[in-house]
């Protein structure tokens, strides 16, 4: 380092050493921010580890938004830039002297609150050295906007109403303090967040700290270095040396499309991005716009089978069933009883089980016979299903896709860092997961539809999108006609088969509080899953 | 040799308001330059264009034989500058202040020879924000000398400072002259600019009106002294009208007075006049014409209006 970069950075840090104000500032805010994070996501496991990226973003945002430009301001009001315009050092050197110090300020508050946040939560970083890439990348980006903050502010006073101005929007829309995820009914909300820098800078450091590093984002890595760049332009080409030079004259006005201009085709970028991409772990499946009516039943060339109700006499678990067909027309459900009414007991043991019922609901095993047998059609009975039994699924009844109850997430509606985060978990956990190994599909089915019940029934933040990872699930696993026989089976008999997948969500790796009596609201919301997922197969 | 600093033609405008209008001076080496002129005359426009604190419309200057306009950090790396106000950081001290402004040049002097030099070194790690008015002058100008420049340029060092410290400064400028420095001073301080400036340049209206020593100045001026003087008996007031060289004659009693432009003729010419008439000479004043009084001959305005 130069003589004189290094005397600027070792002055420049002096002065905020002594600076009480700026101290209290830079160090008590982003703990303050830490302590509400850790009210806010205390049932988070680990602690604080989610939500790294924002609390990070919110740190340096205070530095760059504040810090910077205040310290600039002041000084230039002051008249100590005009002392420094005397020497022939470039004004080049006075600023990077100046970003090189905040950024080591800021590098020191960062450090600290990962580290407090490690003691806290108990956990280590995913990708350390990424992390520190990434946080660089960041604070120098949007440092740079404090430079233009500087540049365009002529008191102190200015400085804080155009950082408010950044600082939140940024917080409330931009995916800093308020995650994306609370917007996934305002769908315009998310689009407008493509188009703030906060969103990437969270997104980059959250992926290094809980994920796969910078890789997979690369798209926000550079949406971070793009507004690094823009900012430094703008912030380079407005750079006054005292408070009376005017830069709002002539062409310079332009440059402010440096900074605007590269938010704005970054958001365009997101957006097109979206438009093409598809979300980690999201099927291509079409889009289910319930309610709707159902489409008419397609004629099939075949002679109509029978319902395949199992026959009578129903088990127990069987009479209880409640089938969610449309109301006759040519078929008669056995017992008709409505869901509500109808609570389905514990899990039927394999000895109270007809022989008609194929050992759907006794398979409990988790180790697969040697050589399992193939089952024969007859203990198959969803094998006979065809579209009309398809079409009789009561979709009319099921709650909406952007509803509470069994959401699926929306087209445009992406997971945030934590939700990515846990999707991944479920994702990397499935295949290992007991009850995916059973052997019957039917149970199988079933348990990977728990996933989505449990968490729905639980209110996880990830629940719109495991459905889509269920889906993702199945469909590689089982053939799709087979698959739409066997969802519409379970939608006709929710109550069947073995519940004990909805205890082991937690092996996942994703918290889900479940008791016995939750089951009955569970299997409900794996029907009406199974129906949506039926309708969504078939593309009606 | 050639001269440490040449401008010609140097204008500036801001808004339409021409502050600097055509102005052009040499200064020598080793010589005091004083701008004298009134507040808004376009001294300090003038001398913040030379040191590259403002770009000027038109007009060239050099200094040290260098192209300010075309190689400006190359004249910073010789010149040294203090200003009307120097403002630092609260909390910096003075040695931190000095080593820090010591590092952009190529070369500097220690921050401790330049605090003896100015006298702060009891107030060397005090933070700037507890400094006195003088001691922030006299930190300005230690800065202004950190890299031993060719050439220093002084905007009203002593502007707003109390009797005491002006005197201070006065007497740093003086060394300075002592020690062979360069020196641009402005001012609107006549006695300032009669005592420590080789040369003057009277500004007004963004021009220079004229340019000499003080006492040059004042010998070229048009205005006329006053003699008063007071005799034993009353004079001949119409012997003392007849007298070469003098103006507006009057004799009340023994007290009479006249104007004259040429006092080394118009004196002796009196003395003769008494002796004919054998009048004794009691008492004699002559006014001294100053360098106000040719500033308002020659701007019309009083310099503190």
């Amino acid at each position: 380092m130069n003589g004189d970069l290094r005397e600027i950075v070792v002055v420049t840090l002096r002065m905020y050493v002594r600076n009480r104000m700026a101290l209290a500032f830079s160090y008590v805010f982003p703990v303050l921010f830490l302590l509400a994070f850790l009210v806010l996501y205390k049932d988070d496991e680990p602690l604080l580890i989610r939500h790294m990226g924002e609390l990070l973003t919110v740190t340096i945002l205070g530095g760059a938004c504040f810090g910077l430009p205040t310290t600039m301001v002041s000084e230039r009001e002051h008249g100590v830039w005009r002392r420094y315009r005397l020497s022939p050092v470039p004004p080049a050197r006075i600023i990077f002297g100046t970003l090189l110090a905040r950024y080591l300020m800021i590098l020191v508050a960062g450090i600290l609150q990962v580290i407090a946040c490690m003691l806290i939560g108990g956990w280590t970083p995913e990708h350390p050295f990424q992390l520190w890439v990434a946080f660089t990348l960041v604070t120098l980006a949007l440092l740079g906007l404090g430079l233009v903050i500087a540049a365009l502010a002529d008191t102190v006073p200015a400085v804080q109403a155009l950082g408010q101005c950044i600082f939140l929007p940024m917080l409330m829309l931009g995916g800093v303090a308020i995650p994306l995820s609370a917007y996934s009914e305002v769908s315009w909300l998310l689009h407008l967040s493509a188009f703030f820098p906060g969103r990437y800078a969270v997104e980059v450091m959250q992926q290094c700290a809980q994920g796969d590093g910078l890789g997979p984002v690369w798209f926000s890595g550079l949406a971070v270095v793009l507004t690094g760049l823009g900012a430094g332009v703008t912030g380079a080409k407005l750079f006054r040396w005292d408070a009376h030079q005017r830069f709002l004259t002539g062409n310079k006005k332009a440059w402010l499309l440096a900074t605007v201009g590269v938010w704005i085709l970054i958001g365009v970028g997101a957006e097109a991005k979206r438009m093409t991409t598809k979300v980690p772990g999201r099927p291509s499946l079409k889009k289910i716009s319930a309610p709707v009516e159902p489409a008419p039943p397609p004629q099939s060339s075949a002679p109509v089978p029978p319902t395949p109700t199992p026959p009578a006499p129903a088990p127990q678990v069987e009479v209880k069933a409640e089938p969610v067909v449309a109301p006759p027309p040519p078929v008669v459900v056995t017992t008709p009883a409505p869901v509500e009414t109808a609570p389905a007991p514990p899990a039927p043991t394999p000895a109270i089980l007809p022989a008609a019922v194929p050992p759907v609901a006794a398979a409990k095993t988790e180790t697969p016979p040697a050589n399992p047998a193939p089952a024969p059609v007859a203990a198959e009975p969803w094998k006979a299903y065809t579209k009309v039994d398809f079409a009789r699924l009561d979709i009319a009844n099921v709650p909406p896709d952007n509803g509470n109850v069994t959401p699926i997430a929306a087209a445009n509606d992406e997971p945030d860092m934590s939700q990515r985060a846990d999707l991944a978990q479920i994702e990397s956990a499935l295949p290992k997961w007991g009850p995916a190994q059973v052997t019957d599909r039917v149970q199988m089915v079933r348990n990977i539809l728990y996933i989505a019940g449990t968490l729905d029934e639980s209110q996880t933040n990830t629940e719109r999108f495991v459905p889509y990872l269920v889906m993702n699930y199945l469909q590689t696993r089982i053939p799709t006609e087979e698959l739409t026989q066997i969802l519409c089976w379970i939608a006709n008999h929710p109550n069947d088969g073995d519940a004990s997948a909805a205890f082991r969500i937690q092996e996942l790796g994703v918290f889900a509080n479940v008791d016995e009596q939750d089951i009955p609201e569970i299997r409900r919301r794996n029907q009406w899953y199974a129906t949506k997922f039926v309708w969504w197969l078939l593309g009606w | 040799m050639p001269a440490k600093v040449i401008i010609r033609d140097l204008r500036k405008s801001y808004g339409g308001v021409e502050a600097v209008a055509g102005v052009s001076f040499e200064i020598q080496d080793g010589e005091i330059f004083g701008m004298l002129g009134p507040n808004g005359a376009g001294k300090t426009s003038t001398l913040e264009c030379v040191i590259g604190l403002r770009e000027p419309d038109s007009g060239t200057i050099e200094v040290c034989g260098i192209d300010a306009r075309q190689h400006p950090q190359e004249v910073k790396q010789r010149i040294g500058a203090a200003l009307q106000t120097t403002s630092l950081q609260d909390k910096i001290t003075g040695r931190e202040a000095l080593a820090l402004f010591g590092s952009f040049y190529r070369r500097s002097v220690p921050p401790a020879d330049l605090l003896k030099r100015f006298s702060l070194e009891e107030k060397a790690d005090a933070p700037f924000d507890t400094l006195s008015g003088g001691q922030k002058q006299r930190l300005a100008l230690a800065l202004a000398f950190v890299n031993q420049p060719e050439l220093v340029f002084l905007d009203e060092p002593t502007t707003g400072l109390d009797p005491q410290s002006r005197r201070e400064l006065h007497g740093e400028i003086a060394r300075m002259k002592q020690d062979g420095h360069t020196v641009l001073l402005t001012t609107h301080y006549i006695e300032e600019a009669e005592q420590l400036c080789d040369r003057i340049a009277i500004v007004d209206h963004g021009r220079i009106i004229t340019t000499g020593a003080p006492k040059d100045l004042i010998a070229a001026s048009k205005l006329t002294q006053l003699v008063s003087f007071e005799t034993s008996r009353p004079v001949d007031a119409a012997l003392l009208g007849r007298l070469p060289g003098i103006t507006e004659p009057a004799v009340d009693g023994v007290h009479g007075r006249f104007r004259t432009r040429d006092i080394s003729r118009a004196l002796p010419e009196l003395i003769r006049l008494l002796e004919a008439q054998q009048v004794q000479l009691a008492g004699l004043v002559v006014g001294k014409i100053t360098l106000e009084d040719v500033f308002i001959e020659l701007t019309g305005s009083k310099l503190r209006e």
